[in-house]
């Protein structure tokens, strides 16, 4: 193998990416050509510089690196075991008190499936007249005797105070 | 702590894997001079490294920071049958390095700064110790701050390091070929950065001339 078949194996030769019988081939050649170990020294050189420019540069000190050192991570402390069982026992009795409550609400009859929570409900009518609508809520009819159960309750309709006529007005009828 | 604990970290000491398992199970189990002494042993070679790839003194302190900060709260999660803690640790670093370059691609000013009109210095950074250096090695760290960052990853592992090409493809998270495909494009870049400025011109002292 002549010089110039050697020269492009040199780089991989340096990084040492060459197969077993490839590398025993430039081995072999270098032995006895001079020009191309020249050559392989020069292809090192590359590393050399980088090693040497990087292991000054970055040069650390020790004591600085000690002060940037992170605080050690803090374990987390266990709560005591007389506090681990009272807050289990209080959690285990809020769950039942809780349940209990629950268990009670569901008792109830209900007489009423449809929404409850609404007291008053103001409705517009299609008459001249502006009536107010009073809708009394479940809980009324629970507490109501003469409630049927399973029945819708009827709204109670009252006239709106500005429909009613004056007192005067009353009287004055009445004397008729 | 005493200064001996805290050698200047070089490639060389890295711990036996038995003396480190040692030392991390006392990291474990809680034990805060375990952790100094988990930090000595490898803070000056993370440091080295972030250095070496950001080119930069005070992020790189940031990052070394970071790591160490990640590493032992997430201690537990090393696995050693899968790598060994040098890699995993190079790996965070590595990655906390390519993040600061990302934050850095966006550049942030302080509101004082901005106010002062006093707007700092992008330009290449060059390291405190750069009086020291030679002019053949800041031609050298500036032919390095010119390679791209993979590149630049891949020559620093495997020149400063001295890894193998697959402990760099296991830091990285590439195959072995492609750490390989990637040494050749950063030395063969190198060299012709170098040769540009007249580098390298001979080989250096310790080397003997080619015999006849």
């Amino acid at each position: 193998m002549d010089q110039t078949h050697i020269l492009h194996l040199i780089p991989d030769y340096v990084l040492e990416l060459l197969s077993d019988d490839k590398r025993q081939i430039v081995d072999g050649h270098l032995a006895r050509c001079p020009q191309c170990r020249l050559a392989v020294q020069e292809e090192r050189q590359v590393g050399h510089l980088v090693r040497a420019t990087l292991t000054l540069a970055t040069r650390p000190e020790a004591a600085h690196l000690r002060r940037l050192m992170p605080a050690a991570p803090t374990r987390r402390a266990a709560l005591p075991g007389a506090w681990s069982k009272q807050l289990a026992t209080a959690c285990l009795l809020l769950l039942l008190i809780l349940g209990s409550v629950g268990l009670t609400a569901n008792d109830r009859p209900q007489l009423w499936p449809g929404p409850g929570p609404a007291l008053f409900t103001s409705t517009a009518t299609a008459t001249d007249q502006p009536t107010l609508t009073v809708t009394l809520t479940a809980a009324n009819y629970l507490a109501a005797p003469t409630a049927v159960p399973g029945s819708r309750p009827q709204p109670v309709v009252l006239p709106h105070p500005a429909a009613t006529p004056a007192p005067a007005t009353l009287l004055e009828k009445a004397n008729e | 702590m005493t200064d001996s604990l805290l050698p200047v970290a070089t490639p060389a000491l890295a711990a036996p894997a038995e003396e480190q398992n040692h030392w991390l199970a006392r990291c474990l189990a809680g034990e805060e001079g375990a952790y100094l002494a988990v930090y000595n042993q490898y803070a000056g070679l993370i440091y080295r490294l972030c250095y070496s790839l950001l080119q930069h003194q005070e992020d790189a302190e940031e990052v070394l920071q970071d790591t160490f900060e990640y590493t032992f709260r997430k201690l537990a999660n090393f696995d050693g049958r899968k790598s060994s803690f040098k890699t995993w640790l190079y790996r965070i670093a590595i990655s906390r390095c390519r993040n600061k370059r990302r934050r850095k691609w966006l550049p942030t000013l302080p509101l004082s700064q901005l106010l002062s009109d006093e707007l700092p210095d992008h330009e290449t950074p060059t390291p405190d110790e750069a009086l020291a250096l030679s002019g053949q090695q800041k031609v050298v760290w500036e032919a390095l701050a010119k390679l791209s960052p993979k590149l630049r990853e891949t020559a620093v592992l495997r020149y400063y390091e001295g890894l193998s090409y697959n402990e760099i493809g296991d830091i990285l998270g590439i195959p072995a070929k492609t750490a390989e495909s990637r040494m050749r494009l950063a030395h063969k870049a190198l060299r012709e950065l170098l040769v540009t400025n007249n580098l390298p011109e001979k080989p250096p002292g310790g080397l003997e001339p080619p015999g006849g």
